[in-house]
Formats: C-alpha cells, sequence, structure tokens
C-alpha cells in the first residue's frame, strides 16, 4: 500500500455548521457513516454500449442490454474499472486483484433486469483514507483521516418521473446501467462539518481524477447518510438511521446535524429510536419518517454467472498508477515549496485541477509566483464561472497574464492601472496587455516634469489642506497622491509622486 | 419422403431434382399434415418462400458462391431471438414480444443461407422434461401422439423426426436437446459450455445453459455446430478457442477405419433397476458391439450419481429465479390488467402479471430459487450446491483421464404417455419427472459436450437412445465416435 | 428444512408471486418434498471445497468491453413492446 502524505489540506467552508451548546455536545456523541455514489464519466454504460451521457432525450440511450430483453447479456466497461482503480489508489485502498460482479436482486420499475449487477464479497478496493479538517459539534477544529470501508463497481438505476403525468409514473432508462462507484465509510465521522468537509474533499478527488463531475446537484454525485448516537465514552453503537434525499453539501450537513438533534432530544426525553430511513426536508430543516415503510429486502446476492471475473494484473495496475493525475496533496505540496506559496494560497489554488494547471502555466512564463498567486485567487477567479473553470475557459490566457504581471514589474503601469487593463484583457482577448495600456493611456507616467505641473495644480487647489499639512497632518499626503492619481487617471507612478510632493512642500 | 440427411439434400440441389422452394413447400405441406403433433407455434410460410426463391435465383447466378447451409431447412425452439419475429419462450408471459436483435447463433446460420421455417413448440421456460408445461399446448411423439416427445426442446426433435425441417436448433440446460432427441429418435448434440455464443438464448441457468443443433444425422449435427460456433463480443461466457472444422470429422475416410479407443460407461446404465430392461438391454448392445469392433469397454461408477440431481435442481432454479426476474409487465410482455375500477398498486400489478403470465412449474422453480438464495438458507443449498458441482467436475476429470468417452443411455426409459408424470393435480411424486434427466444432467453440472444417437426400439416400438459425452471442447472426437456408432 | 405456510408466503412476496389458496397446499408438498430431496447434498463432505461459480475456463478472464458507445435501440424499438407507453415514456400505474 503506497505511503500517504497524510497532511491535511484546509479547504474553505461550504457553509455553516452547528455548534452545540455544551451540555448536549459534551453528552452524547454522533456517529456518523456516509454512502456515496459517483457517476463515472465513461463514454458507454457499466455493461452495455448505449451512451452514458448527460440531458438526451427520454429513453434514447438504451439497448436491449439496458431494457433487460430476453436473451440479451453484459460485458463490462474496461474503462469503468480503471476509473474506480484510480479512486482506490487515490485513497490508499488495497486493490482487490480478482473481482466478481454480484447480482442484487430486488423489483422496482426503473431496475429492469429485476436485479442490479453491484458487487458484493471482494469490493474492487478495500479500505483507504481521506484526511479532512473540520469542525466537531462542540466547535473544536480537528484534522482527521476518515476511514474508507471500501469502494465498489455498480451500475445506476433509470429514472421514475412521478409529476409529468398524474395517473402514471413515467420511466425513462437513459440512466439506467449508468457505471457508479459506491464509497462506504466507516462510522467514524462525528460532526455534520466532517461530513461536508468529507464530501468537499470527495468531489475535489474525483474532478482531479477526471473520473466524476462530482455534482451533487445535478445527481453526478449523491449521498446517503447513517446516523447514531451514544453517550461518550461508550464504545456500543446505538440504533442506527439512514437518511437520504441529500442534494447538497450543505443539505448533507443541515441532515446530519438535524438528525443528531432529533435523535438526542428523543432519547433525553425517553423516547426510542427505531432503525429506519428517513428523507429530509430541505425546507422544514428537518428528517421525517418515510410514509411507506420499506420492507427489509433479501437482495439474495450471488455471483453473477454471466460476467467473467475481472484480474487487475501487475501490469494493468502499473499502467494505471502511470496514468494517473497529480494529486491535490501533492500539488499543494508543489506550491508551497517549489513556488513559495502560503498555505492559504495552496490551499485555494488547489481546490480544482484546472485552477492549478492554469497557475503553472503562468509561472512557466514569469517567475513572480506569489503575483500570480494574487493574479488567480482575485480578478481571475471572480470572472471564473463553475462551468468556464472545469472547461478550462479562463477570463484570460495565461501568456496574457503572465504579460501583464511583467508589465507592472517593469513598472510599466502601476498596481492600479493593471486593475483596469486587466478588465480590458476580458474585454479584448486578441489584445495585448501593452497594447491595451498604451491605447487607454494608462502606461504609469514617470515624467517628472508631468508629474510636477500635476502635482502643482493639486497643491495650487488645496491650500488650506497644504497649510495643514505644514502644520503637522502628515497623513494628508495620501490624499494629495489620490488627487494627483486621480488627475493622471491612474497613469502616474505613485511612488515617485509621493517623492515629489514631499520634496515640494519640505 | 422427407429428407434425412443433408449430402442428399446438397445432391438434389446440384442434379437438380429440386430447389429451395421446392423444399419448403413440402416441409410447408409436411406441417400442416402434422399440425396434431403441435411441433411449431408459428410457422413463417410465406417468408421462408420467399427467401427460398431469392436463394435459388442466387444459386442459378451462381452455383458455386452458395451458403454452407444453402437448402437447409431449419426450425428454432421458441427461446432463440430472432429480430422481427415473435419470441415467446413457451409462455404467456412473454404473449405479443417481438424480438428487437438476432441471437449469434442465428445470425451465422442466415449468413450461410439457412432458411428459418418456424418457431418451435417448447416447454415454458425451457423447464421440463416432456413440452407438457407450455403456453402452447402438448407436443406429441410423432412415433405414438399419445406419448411425449420428451423436452424442453420437444417440438425442435418432433419436427425433425416427422420431416416438418431438416433440423432444429434447441438448447439444453439439463438434457433438454438430448433427450427429446433419444425419444424421438434422432440425433442431438449439447456442446461445450461457453462453444456456442448465448447472446439471443433466452436465459433459464446461465451457467448450465447451453445452445445445441438436433438432425438426423451426426453429420449434419456437426455441420451446424460448426457454423454457429466461436468467439463473439456479445457473450463474456463464451470460448474464444479456434472452432474445429467438426463437419470433417464425420467424412467417411475418418471416421471408419480409426484407432480403438477407450470408453467408459456408468455401471448403472446396463445393471440399475430404475432403467428400463429394454434399455439396459440396448445399452449393453451397443457396449458389445463396441467390443467386437476392438475397442476397449469399461465400467465405472461414478460416487457422486445420486447427488447429480439436486445439485442440478438447486442451481437451475436459483439462477432461473433471477433470470426470470426481468418478466414483470413493465417493459414488454403480459401485464395484468386492474380489477375494474379499482387503482391497482404497483406491487399488486407485479404480482397479477407474473402469476397470470407464468405457468405452474416455472412458478414452482422460481420459489425454489428464491428459497435457496434467500439469506438464510444460502449457504445449506446454494453454496453447497456449487462446492458438490465442483466434486462432480472433478471426479468427471478424473475418469477422462483414464477414457476417450463416457457412454451411457440417453434416459432411464423411453417415451412416456401424456399425463403420466405430470399430473398436478393427483399426489404423483414430483420428483418423477426430475428423475428422466438422470444421465443427461452431468453434462450440464460439468460444461462437458454430450451427444445422443438412436440405439434402436424397445418392446413398444419407441425410440431409445444412446449418449456419449467427452472432454471439454473435444467435440471434434464426440462427433467422430458418434459417426461410427451411428453407421453400425 | 421444512417451507412452512408464513415462509411461503414471504417467498413468493420476494418473487413477487401469488399463491392461489386452492394451491397452496399441493404447492408446500410439492417444495417440501423437493427441498427434502436437495438435503441429500448434506451426506457430501465439501468441508475446503472451493465453490464452482464460473463455467467458463480459467484463462478466459478479464472479457472487457472498450468504451465506444454503439448497438443502441432506436426509441420507437425500445416502446414498441411496452404495454403502456407514449412517444417518449413507458408509464406504470403510480408507486402509492
Amino acid at each position: 500500500m503506497p505511503m500517504l502524505n497524510l497532511l491535511p489540506i484546509f479547504a474553505p467552508m461550504q457553509a455553516e455548521s452547528t455548534v452545540l451548546t455544551p451540555p448536549l455536545s459534551t453528552t452524547y456523541e454522533a456517529v456518523i457513516g456516509l454512502e456515496v455514489h459517483c457517476q463515472l464519466l465513461t463514454n458507454s454504460k457499466m455493461f452495455a454500449a448505449d451512451a452514458n451521457a448527460f440531458g438526451a432525450e427520454p429513453n434514447t440511450q438504451v439497448s436491449v442490454i439496458t431494457l433487460a430483453h430476453p436473451g440479451a447479456l453484459p460485458k463490462a466497461n474496461r474503462v469503468a474499472v480503471e476509473y474506480a482503480v484510480r479512486m482506490g489508489l487515490a485513497c490508499g485502498s488495497a486493490i482487490t486483484r480478482r473481482n466478481i460482479f454480484a447480482r442484487k436482486n430486488y423489483f422496482y420499475p426503473d431496475l429492469p433486469k429485476g436485479y442490479q449487477l453491484s458487487q458484493d464479497k471482494g469490493p474492487i478496493c478495500v479500505g483507504g483514507q481521506i484526511p479532512v479538517r473540520a469542525k466537531g459539534f462542540d466547535g473544536t477544529l480537528r484534522d482527521t483521516a476518515i476511514q474508507l470501508h471500501h469502494i465498489h463497481l455498480e451500475e445506476d438505476a433509470g429514472k421514475s418521473i412521478h409529476d409529468i403525468d398524474p395517473n402514471a409514473t413515467c420511466l425513462d432508462y437513459n440512466r439506467a446501467g449508468t457505471p457508479l462507484i459506491e464509497m462506504v465509510t466507516e462510522p467514524c465521522l462525528r460532526s455534520a462539518d466532517e461530513a461536508g468537509q468529507f464530501l468537499t474533499e470527495v468531489r475535489r478527488l474525483v474532478r482531479y481524477l477526471g473520473i466524476c463531475d462530482g455534482n451533487l446537484e445535478e445527481g453526478s454525485l449523491r449521498c446517503d447518510v447513517n446516523v447514531s448516537i451514544r453517550p461518550k465514552g461508550v464504545t456500543e453503537l446505538g440504533t442506527k438511521v439512514e437518511v437520504k434525499n441529500l442534494n447538497s453539501i450543505r443539505n448533507v450537513m443541515r441532515a446530519v446535524d438535524a438528525e443528531f438533534r432529533r435523535q438526542v432530544m428523543l432519547t433525553e426525553t425517553g423516547g426510542r429510536i427505531i432503525q429506519e430511513t428517513r428523507l429530509f426536508d430541505a425546507d422544514l430543516g428537518q428528517t421525517a419518517g418515510m410514509r411507506e415503510k420499506e420492507t427489509m429486502n433479501d437482495y439474495r446476492y450471488f455471483p453473477d454467472p454471466d460476467l467473467m471475473p475481472v484480474v487487475i494484473s501487475d501490469a494493468w495496475l502499473a499502467n494505471i498508477q502511470a496514468g494517473m493525475p497529480a494529486l491535490p496533496r501533492d500539488l499543494y505540496h508543489k506550491l508551497t515549496t517549489q513556488y513559495g506559496l502560503p498555505d492559504y494560497d495552496a490551499a485555494l489554488l488547489t481546490e480544482a485541477r484546472e485552477l492549478v494547471e492554469f497557475y503553472e502555466a503562468v509561472c512557466a512564463e514569469t517567475p513572480h509566483y506569489k503575483a500570480a498567486s494574487n493574479w488567480l485567487m482575485g480578478p481571475v477567479k471572480a470572472q471564473l464561472s463553475e462551468k468556464n473553470l472545469r472547461d478550462r475557459q479562463f477570463p484570460v490566457s495565461a501568456t496574457a497574464l503572465a504579460a501583464l504581471i511583467r508589465l507592472i514589474d517593469e513598472g510599466t503601469i502601476s498596481q492600479t492601472a493593471a486593475q483596469t487593463v486587466f478588465g480590458l484583457m476580458v474585454e479584448q482577448p486578441e489584445r495585448s496587455p501593452a497594447e491595451l495600456a498604451t491605447a487607454q493611456g494608462l502606461l504609469q507616467n514617470r515624467n517628472t516634469n508631468d508629474l510636477q505641473s500635476l502635482i502643482d495644480g493639486v497643491l495650487a487647489a488645496w491650500p488650506d489642506k497644504v497649510e495643514q499639512y505644514r502644520k503637522g497632518k502628515k497623513n494628508l499626503l495620501g490624499l494629495f497622491v489620490g488627487e494627483v492619481m486621480k488627475k493622471s487617471k491612474g497613469s502616474a507612478d505613485p511612488k515617485l509622486v509621493n517623492q515629489l510632493i514631499m520634496n515640494a512642500l519640505s | 419422403m422427407p429428407y434425412r440427411s443433408f449430402r442428399s439434400v446438397q445432391a438434389d440441389l446440384a442434379n437438380g431434382t429440386t430447389t429451395c422452394r421446392g423444399l419448403v413447400d413440402d416441409y410447408l405441406t409436411r406441417i400442416a399434415e402434422n399440425a396434431h403433433l403441435n411441433a411449431f407455434t408459428e410457422v413463417y410460410a410465406d417468408e421462408a418462400r420467399q427467401r427460398a426463391d431469392e436463394l435459388d435465383g442466387r444459386r442459378a447466378e451462381n452455383p458455386v458462391r452458395i451458403g454452407r447451409l444453402h437448402g437447409m431447412v431449419i426450425g428454432l425452439k421458441d427461446v432463440l431471438s430472432h429480430a422481427g419475429h415473435g419470441l415467446q419462450a413457451g409462455s404467456h408471459i412473454l404473449s405479443g414480444f417481438t424480438a428487437q436483435f438476432t441471437a449469434t447463433a442465428v445470425e451465422r446460420l442466415l449468413a450461410e443461407d439457412a432458411i428459418i421455417i418456424g418457431r418451435q413448440n417448447c416447454d415454458e421456460f425451457a423447464m421440463g422434461s416432456s413440452n407438457e408445461s407450455s403456453a402452447f399446448g402438448v407436443v406429441r411423439n410423432a412415433a405414438d401422439p399419445e406419448r411425449v416427445p420428451g423436452g424442453s426442446s420437444g417440438g425442435s426433435a418432433v419436427a425433425v423426426q416427422a420431416g416438418l425441417c431438416l433440423a432444429s436448433i434447441g438448447s439444453d440446460t439439463g438434457g433438454s436437446v438430448r433427450q427429446p432427441a433419444a425419444f424421438c429418435g434422432v440425433v442431438g448434440l449439447k456442446p461445450t459450455y461457453g462453444r456456442i455464443s448465448r447472446w439471443g438464448l433466452v436465459a433459464y441457468a446461465s451457467s448450465f445453459d447451453c445452445i445445441g443443433p438436433i438432425a438426423n444425422t451426426p453429420a449434419d449435427v456437426a455441420l451446424l455446430l460448426e457454423v454457429m460456433a466461436g468467439a463473439d463480443e456479445f457473450d463474456s461466457t463464451v470460448s474464444t478457442r479456434p472452432v474445429a472444422a467438426y463437419s470433417q470429422a464425420t467424412l467417411p475416410s475418418l471416421a471408419s477405419g480409426g484407432r480403438p479407443v477407450r470408453v467408459a460407461y456408468l455401471i448403472d446404465g446396463v445393471e440399475s433397476e430404475g432403467v428400463s430392461p429394454d434399455i439396459r438391454r440396448a445399452t449393453q448392445g451397443a457396449i458389445d458391439r463396441l467390443l467386437a469392433a476392438g475397442h476397449v469397454v469399461e465400467p465405472v461408477s461414478l460416487s457422486l450419481l445420486k447427488y447429480l440431481l439436486p445439485t442440478y435442481y438447486i442451481l437451475t432454479t436459483a439462477e432461473a429465479s433471477s433470470n426470470l426476474s426481468r418478466f414483470d409487465g413493465v417493459r414488454y410482455g403480459h401485464r395484468a390488467q386492474p380489477a375494474s375500477g379499482a387503482q391497482t398498486d404497483l406491487v399488486e400489478m407485479y404480482k397479477q402479471s407474473r402469476t397470470e403470465g407464468f405457468g405452474p412449474e416455472v412458478r414452482k422453480r422460481i420459489l425454489l430459487g428464491t428459497f435457496a438464495l434467500s439469506a438464510s438458507y444460502y449457504d445449506a443449498y446454494y453454496t453447497k450446491a456449487q462446492q458438490v458441482r465442483r466434486l462432480v467436475r472433478d471426479e468427471t476429470e478424473r475418469v477422462f483421464a483414464n477414457y476417450d468417452f463416457l457412454l451411457t443411455p440417453t434416459t432411464p426409459g423411453s417415451a412416456f404417455r401424456l399425463g403420466e408424470k405430470s399430473d398436478h393435480t393427483a399426489e404423483t411424486d414430483p420428483l418423477q419427472m426430475y428423475l428422466a434427466d438422470i444421465f443427461t444432467v452431468q453434462a450440464n453440472v460439468t460444461g462437458y459436450p454430450a451427444i445422443s444417437i438412436p440405439n434402436g426400439t424397445d418392446s413398444n416400438g419407441l425410440p431409445i437412445g444412446i449418449q456419449l459425452m467427452a472432454p471439454p471442447f473435444a467435440e471434434e472426437s464426440l462427433i467422430a465416435m458418434a459417426e461410427r456408432m451411428f453407421k453400425v | 428444512m421444512k417451507v412452512d405456510t408464513e415462509t411461503l408466503y414471504k417467498i413468493a412476496h420476494l418473487a413477487r408471486l401469488k399463491v392461489p389458496p386452492e394451491e397452496e397446499g399441493q404447492l408446500l408438498n410439492s417444495l417440501n418434498s423437493v427441498l427434502d430431496w436437495m438435503e441429500q447434498l448434506n451426506e457430501v463432505d465439501t468441508t475446503g471445497i472451493e465453490p464452482l461459480t464460473h463455467m467458463s475456463a480459467l484463462d478466459e478472464v478479464d472479457i472487457l468491453r472498450d468504451d465506444v458507445v454503439k448497438n443502441q435501440l432506436p426509441r420507437t424499438q425500445a416502446l414498441v413492446n411496452a404495454p403502456v407507453h407514449d412517444e417518449q415514456f413507458i408509464k406504470v400505474t403510480k408507486v402509492l
């Protein structure tokens, strides 16, 4: 098993999470486990060659295999297997070398075969961990490695749509057979914030690996939580409650929070927690029991006789390992060492692979690493939507940004002027920063004669302030400099102006 | 008189005595005359005639460039998917279903100019040994219409027996090609598991199912095997081993005057009281002839013989219970109508559709299989049966370490009367029917190839079959040996 | 092991089958006979024997498909066999 750098990465918080008042948070401990499903970004489905794409017309991405016609047989997608292994390697899991697929038998209209092809014994990845830094319910920040129980491969079901026809459920099988990996954690999470951070990190990882969109709102990432409580110090597990219908990281956190509170309140008032599945109501911020009690299902798992074992040989594993992209923590390390960036910068830039790759492209053309980071974290990011980031549609090119940084460094334009030039670069990507600066008259003016005449004008306009300055109010220098900058439309070199004014008033 | 070998068909096509159209017309006439046998659930009269005309035209233009099955008129058991045609597996639950793709085996037959004349009756979902459990009614043995033809490929075997087509393609999960072939006096082959792609075969028990040809001679069966066999991108369980020239194995030069072989025979086949006296005698007769021809023929016993059937039934019912879950009335097939006025809930719809659509034997096996797989019993039944399966295969392998073939009667008895073993109302022993498979299941449990050829008749004039089994992928020698025995 | 009425109905529910009351007795008998018969397997010593799960040859593993889209069914063909459908969807009774 590869040695992992367990240095946890601080990621900006996604949402506020609960801090419980002392009596409750010191008496009870939340025991939380997560099951996360990730839809894999393959071209075709897990066991059939139909297209695996989002947003197509209903029932246009189907085949006789997907529809479970009599006589149809499954055949496994090689790339889906590789994507699962990639995730396992990224989490430091043990990779199962001989993989069997199993049938999970149950009846539902969106499950054409009457069984789901999944893995039962011997999931493709065993163990592993994902480090997070999060707050407990008592408000203290801690670093933990969230332990994975396993990751397994399976296929998704179709979609049942209940709100198109008042009298019937409409079935769309486009999604049926989509490849999924299911990640199951150990019940080692202890707070809503931990759950949120874990999911954030999973999302980041799958995007880094290029195996999944990581989008909870669109459904490419889905999460169910299992929550139980126990008095602090007790090692036995309490009754577990499953919560479903969580369509954002924020709602996952709110649901964990709500369920923890519910269980604590119930226990405190002498009630009993029932093992059940509850749904999260996002409007009310509460979990609710399901109207139709789900009967305990006997899935009758057995090895699928239509699919041969998938053996991950040494050569194949080495091949997958070699093709792995650099991981967030590796790039974080590179940014803090090779580029000398502070933790905050490194954390922010490594949020997305596309961002850090862009950063490196800029730094290939300029040695001003910190400046590059500042530009990326500020103006570039401000102009960048999620979608554009993923599509690598940056507001300016790496070369152009590097050129802009060079202009500032050379003193050709001031920092202030650069902000304006940046805005122009976004609008007119075909023109270089130098061109744009010149065209707008933003070249930093260092001509002492020009500046002197501006200074004279300003000082003449503010005689009483000049008087106050001479009497001791030295901070009025800023006002004078500001006025000169305004008059020069930002093109004056502020340092030089500062110096000249001081000379003039001394 | 119907043709009894493809060689004679080919000869008469070549010398102009007959045409494809002539052949089809004759078969259609005989099918109509023998409607009471109920061998076909659907006859493709117009389609077959059209195709025949087309083939005759092509042959006239170029007599040399014709497919290897040019002139072969074939029937397909109602478990083989054929695009644009009905597919029902002998069941009400697939009423009205039109197949949307063609089985690989069928595509290969069509690519060689075969003519498909119709869809043949069979036990529902291939579960049965007498063709008495089809939604389309019983099939009758042409040797005696009051008797069963065997099953589940009853219609396929009778069709060849009565000259309603030259060959049939059936499926064999526990003997369903060989047993009816024996009851009807024709030749039936179950190849090695994985030799022929299962893409397009309605699944009964996935790790047992094999497509198998039924014909009048080993030579015809060999040619069909050669055309259908081989690697296929759609089936993950198919073998990629090269396909031998099986049709060459029956050439006169090879079949006669071959070297002596070592044949083991199951002692139960000639000694057990469970085997009818006529069959014991006939089996002994075959043994004696082999000995006289200079072969080594020695008795063996299978210590696990009595466990073959329970192993078979646990595993096949378990796999079937899962394979048949897709028949729920949602995407195709029979969907129960809600009782008038009542808003039927989904679970009710599933139960009603499946209970109405499946016959009693299928429902029973689904229940058995569901039971075997259920959490509390999985290890006791399912796992146990899989372990015994391995032991059976190991023991069979040991037999073949010393012998080239294993010889048994195909069945313990000949064709029984309709209703004799299947009467559900009386307190008849439900196991009686299952015991008919005692000699055939070994080949399915182990995956080994086996062939049944005619071995005379019993005192009632009913056909008797004899079975030869060989090691995996040894169909060439199996067919060659069958040819030698067939000629005698 | 014996199947009692309660178990019979549980299994039937799992398999989404009804047990017509008039068939119940006969079905119980049939099932129990067959199960008794299947229990003969307990006579076989299977200690340490690996269950046989796949019948293809040991070296025929890694049967995998390239990640290429093909062989899709046009929607009309996908829907043509459905008992209830419109131009886009297959329909069933609402899940209550």
